[in-house]
């Protein structure tokens, strides 16, 4: 027997809104206000009013009690704690737990008594009874929502943390990062090394000549590629995956449930920004899913964004203490308790446009399933702080306006940016989320995408971040990157052929080109850069040898039109984004590549080898200019 | 989320004009070299790549450093000057083709467009002008992407002008001061001064990077960082050109249009009907339409002779500037007719009334009126040394033509070789042979002034070839002479 209270002894339900009415916890302009919302956005009544800021969690949730005649806790979890039968919850998966809003609580004879904190839900009853065939009634107690995840979050500690940082790597082991080299990847560098060293004893002008040709080779491909990336990119300019007329023909009480996941680290300073930022999104609120992702450690900024008062219908979930404290693990854990059918990420400076939900879901609804995210344009607001922000600024307008329109219009692999991400939850619990072991799991879990088929597309709205403006910080954040990049390089050419096979010819030199050929051009531009300048330093003959004449034109191709599109294709990024102040500031490109990329490079190089998994935290509330409103 | 569908199918058909009009143009070329007319760009650029295949040693330079390095470019992938222009020549057919396809909606006016390619100013363009070809296919390039800026506003655009308007500076030097004059237009548009600084920038940033990186390479290789521009001149411009100026920039501009007026006609009627309408991007189609005489100004001003191959330039501009017309709104009555009837008569008298230099050869030829015959005196010198072994020392800066004609490098010893220097001071140890211009300044008439009288020690002459002077050696050395024999007789078995 399913006993709900009321709902058991087929009593009609009180409405809601009558009862919190009647106890005086709202006014009548309260409800009047929520109902209109109600019909113009559609939503959950009590939801609404506790986005909208009329009654506290606790209020609504002793109402809900009171409609549906179950008795409600409110004691704390570790009171609730103490009389669980944990070994109960444990017939049940955590995933299980948290999709049907029930937790086995304990046994008295064959009574079996549930927390819930979505009642009467009547679809789930087969399931608990085919799980728990001794028990021949069950009793349903309501917590709050913020209460039922903690309750969950301390039973299934342990679970929890192994599903999200090595759920990947149970399911699909030749997909983790870990471990960087495989004993095939071993064996081949150290034939390839061998085979160098080889040559180089023996016939050192033929190896040197080899390794030039090699470097110029791939830098002039790499160049190549992307120029023409670029261009189709730019050909794209004026195109709009999604119009504002497309999105002004939503309807709001469509709109499905968003789950925004935030994953925030010591940084209390910028938490309060992001509130503000997500509570101007053009979304119904109720029907926005927060989840600020907090670690055990972490009062400081569980206590800001407590002071930011943000809406109800947020929730904060604190991360048990353990290693490693990264962003990946801190969303997959987020995914567990995601209840959107769409979900996004938003790092803690993010200012994202408001319409970017929204936009999101159209693109969702044009296209088939089996684009499975949509990545958002990411731009700074601090573009005009210093020399490094500026340099900075116009790199990510190529990149998010003329590269990625460009690899989307080819149909090649995207690798995703940092946030502002939108995933189809359920696919992408399906693809097994992001890899915490991979430093730049977007950019892995892009490319991940591709090969399990689906794709990944791009939208034309913009979240402004924070762009570093120290030097130090730049190349800590970028040689993550970096590494991330050769991590990916990695994992997904550990069967090049398989790989081959799956993603299909163009896919793959597309992948091989952006993931494996960026952080080699990056290695390359300093041997190409030292080289010549030695050559025009000195004079010297002594590399005649090295460069017969066609890899001498070749590399002066690649010294000069190579660094002239590197400029040049900065400069063109100006233009979408009307940032011509920054247009002189393209004329550095050479600089920045070289002592900026190539620094982070050679960086990630070594940390590649000697700390594979350690994530170069970027220090975010730096900026002495007030983000945009 | 579209997939590309690149290459469309007009790219195809493009490309099957463009393999079709060399063909054609390749076999027309080969046909007016037996008839002895060859243009002297062709035999410059000839010999260029010919040293980089079979000099002694190859010249290596030569692989990127010929003067102007685009349309030497053809000639080196293909290693035959004939079939690189005819190459070049296909290419500016076809994509004139296409960009009319694209521009007109009048069959007449496409098909007359079409047929002005077969007058003699323009097969000499197609056949004879690499140079000239490529500029104007860098030129109208340009236009077509400016114009689409103009009225997109896509930055693509706006970048791909960038690009190909660079590679006018590397076709023909000069012509790089025409890029931001087109420019100018776009950038006077209402757009804050920013903006428009920003454009500007944009828009010459290729074609300065490209002359400043031009410029480094040749001092970096050559020594000196205008090499490209001295050499070029030495070697192309014609004797007894006139002196730069403006004036004559001016001077040069008038006598084209008198020449040429009647050539000119769809130019005078497109001009008139986009300064009467003044429509859309007009003052970018104006300045298009006025780029050809600009370039024969700027070309005077530079004291450089009057090409025929500007002629079909104004041809093409002004049926691509006719292409952006709309013709609802026509000031001018019936416009498409005037247009119809302009290119017909441009197309009639283009045959039937004196052409400039090079094209009028050509037309001569067709006509049948006279036999035409060029380069006679270095074909009559090849002629002599090809019955006689032996190394042959000349300056090959203007001299080239006889390198190519007679199509055996090896056995000739040229500046860029190690031993000229030597060969220069005691020419008889090292040639049986050397050549003279007699009315020419080159290295070996500098230090041996009298070579220009029919002096030179060592050696007698030979024979006389217009201006030309073959000497050859009176006797071998005593000390050396078998040696020499020997070595002579080495090289000239050593024919690649």
């Amino acid at each position: 027997m399913w006993d709900c209270g009321c709902a058991s002894k087929a009593t009609v339900f009180p409405r809601l809104g009558e009862l919190l009415l009647d106890s005086g916890l709202i006014t009548e302009a309260d409800i009047a206000e929520a109902l209109e919302v109600q019909k113009e956005r559609g939503g959950r009544l009590g939801w609404i009013l506790m986005s909208l800021g009329k009654i506290r969690r606790l209020d609504l949730f002793q109402a809900l009690a009171d409609q549906y005649c179950i008795p409600f806790f409110r004691d704390g979890v570790d009171e609730l704690l103490r009389h669980a039968q944990v070994e109960l919850a444990h017939r049940l998966s955590f995933q299980e737990v948290v999709s049907t809003h029930l937790l086995p609580w304990y046994q008295e004879g064959t009574v079996l008594h549930l927390l819930t904190d979505y009642p009467c839900a009547t679809d789930r009853q087969a399931f608990f009874a085919a799980t728990f065939p001794e028990a021949t009634a069950f009793r349903l107690h309501l917590v709050t929502d913020l209460d039922f995840a903690r309750l969950v979050q301390r039973i299934y500690r342990h679970e929890m943390l192994d599903e999200a940082i090595h759920g990947l790597f149970y399911r699909a082991p030749e997909e983790s990062a870990n471990p960087v080299f495989t004993r095939r990847q071993i064996l081949a560098l150290g034939f390839l090394g061998n085979a160098a060293l080889f040559l180089f004893y023996f016939h050192p002008i033929l190896a040197a000549q080899f390794f030039f040709a090699a470097v110029q080779v791939l830098f002039l491909v790499s160049v190549l590629f992307k120029l023409l990336v670029s261009l189709v990119g730019a050909g794209q300019e004026l195109a709009e995956p999604v119009t504002n007329e497309e999105v002004r023909t939503l309807r709001d009480e469509e709109l499905p449930v968003y789950t925004i996941l935030v994953p925030v680290y010591r940084e209390p300073e910028v938490v309060g920004h992001l509130v503000h930022a997500l509570k101007a999104m053009d979304y119904p609120q109720h029907k926005l899913d927060v989840l600020l992702l907090l670690e055990e450690d972490d009062t400081a900024t569980l206590e800001a964004a407590k002071a930011a008062a943000p809406p109800g219908n947020w929730r904060f979930l604190i991360l048990p203490d353990a290693q490693p404290k990264t962003k990946p693990k801190a969303c997959n854990y987020g995914v567990f308790f995601s209840r959107g059918e769409f979900l996004t990420i938003y790092d803690a400076e993010d200012r994202p446009e408001p319409d970017q939900l929204k936009k999101a879901v159209v693109a969702f609804r044009k296209n088939p399933e089996t684009v499975v995210c949509f990545q958002a344009a990411l731009n700074y607001f601090n573009a005009r702080e210093n020399l490094i922000t500026k340099l900075f600024t116009l790199e990510y307008s190529y990149w998010f306006d003329y590269l990625l329109p460009g690899l989307d219009r080819l149909g090649l692999p995207i690798p995703l940016g940092g946030t502002s991400n939108h995933f189809r939850t359920r696919i992408l619990k399906e693809l097994g989320a992001w890899d915490p072991f991979n430093v730049t799991e977007d950019a892995d879990l892009g490319i991940r995408a591709c090969a399990s088929g689906f794709r990944v597309g791009i939208i034309n709205s913009t979240t402004f971040e924070e762009a570093n403006s120290r030097y130090r910080n730049w190349i800590r954040q970028r040689s993550r990157w970096i590494k991330g990049y050769l991590q990916t390089a990695l994992v997904y050419n550990r069967r090049p052929l398989q790989m081959l096979r799956r993603l299909g010819f163009k896919n793959w030199l597309g992948f091989q080109l952006f993931i494996l050929g960026t952080p080699l051009l990056f290695l390359c531009n300093p041997i190409v850069w030292a080289v010549f300048l030695g050559w025009l330093a000195t004079g010297t003959k002594a590399l005649d040898p090295f460069f017969p004449p066609l890899l001498v034109y070749i590399g002066l191709f690649n010294l000069l039109i190579g660094n002239f599109f590197g400029i040049y294709l900065n400069m063109i990024a100006v233009y979408r984004r009307k940032i011509y102040g920054l247009l002189p500031v393209a004329l550095l490109n050479p600089l920045y590549w070289l002592f900026f990329h190539s620094v982070a490079a050679y960086k990630a190089l070594w940390q590649l080898v000697a700390k594979p998994f350690y994530w170069e935290k970027t220090e975010h509330g730096l900026t002495r200019m007030a983000p945009p409103h | 989320m579209a997939s590309p569908v690149w290459p469309h199918r007009t790219s195809w058909a493009a490309v099957g004009i463009w393999a079709t009009a060399t063909l054609l143009i390749g076999l027309w070329n080969t046909l007016l070299a037996h008839q002895g007319v060859i243009e002297r760009e062709l035999l410059y650029l000839g010999e260029k790549a010919l040293l980089v295949f079979h000099g002694r040693p190859p010249r290596l330079e030569n692989l990127g450093f010929v003067s102007p390095p685009l349309p030497y470019a053809f000639v080196l992938i293909t290693q035959s000057p004939l079939w690189g222009t005819a190459a070049i020549g296909g290419l500016l057919l076809a994509a004139a083709i296409a960009w009319m396809r694209r521009a007109q909606n009048d069959p007449w006016v496409l098909a007359l467009g079409i047929a002005l390619a077969a007058t003699p100013p323009g097969l000499h363009l197609l056949s004879q002008s690499p140079r000239a070809g490529l500029l104007t296919l860098s030129l109208l390039a340009s236009f077509v992407w400016l114009r689409r800026y103009c009225a997109s506003q896509a930055t693509v655009h706006l970048f791909l002008f960038g690009l190909v308007s660079s590679s006018i500076f590397l076709t023909a030097y000069e012509a790089v001061l025409l890029v931001p004059i087109m420019v100018l237009p776009v950038t006077m548009e209402s757009r804050p001064v920013r903006e428009n600084l920003a454009i500007f920038g944009t828009a010459l940033t290729p074609s300065l990077f490209m002359m400043a990186g031009w410029a480094y390479l040749n001092w970096i290789f050559l020594g000196h960082p205008w090499a490209f521009f001295e050499g070029w001149q030495l070697g192309l411009i014609e004797k007894g050109t006139s002196s730069p100026g403006l004036a004559n920039g001016v001077r040069q501009m008038g006598s084209f249009l008198a020449s040429s007026w009647f050539s000119l006609l769809p130019w005078i009627v497109v001009g008139a009907d986009t300064v009467f309408r003044r429509q859309g991007c007009w003052p970018t189609t104006l300045i298009m339409m006025g780029m050809p005489l600009l370039w024969i100004f700027l070309q005077g001003a530079l004291g450089m002779p009057l090409r025929t191959e500007t002629v079909p330039l104004f041809w093409a501009c002004s049926l691509l500037a006719h292409g952006t017309q709309e013709c609802g709104a026509c000031v001018l009555p019936q416009p498409r007719r005037f247009l119809r009837l302009a290119l017909l008569g441009a197309f009639v008298a283009s045959w039937l009334l004196p052409q400039l230099e090079g094209a009028e050869s050509l037309r001569q030829i067709v006509v049948g009126r006279t036999q035409v015959h060029s380069w006679i005196a270095e074909r009559e010198l090849v002629a002599v040394l090809r019955h006689e072994p032996g190394t042959v020392l000349l300056d090959d800066a203007r001299l080239f033509p006889i390198v190519l004609l007679e199509g055996n490098p090896q056995r000739f010893l040229l500046p860029y070789e190690y031993e000229f220097q030597s060969a220069l001071r005691t020419p008889s140890l090292f040639a049986r042979f050397v050549v003279v211009d007699s009315s020419g300044d080159d290295q070996l008439t500098r230090v041996h002034p009298l070579a220009r009288h029919g002096i030179l020690p060592g050696f007698f002459l030979r024979s006389r070839h217009g201006e030309l002077l073959l000497y050859e050696r009176i006797a071998p050395s005593r000390r050396l002479g078998p040696q020499l024999e020997e070595r002579e007789k080495r090289d000239h078995t050593r024919k690649p």
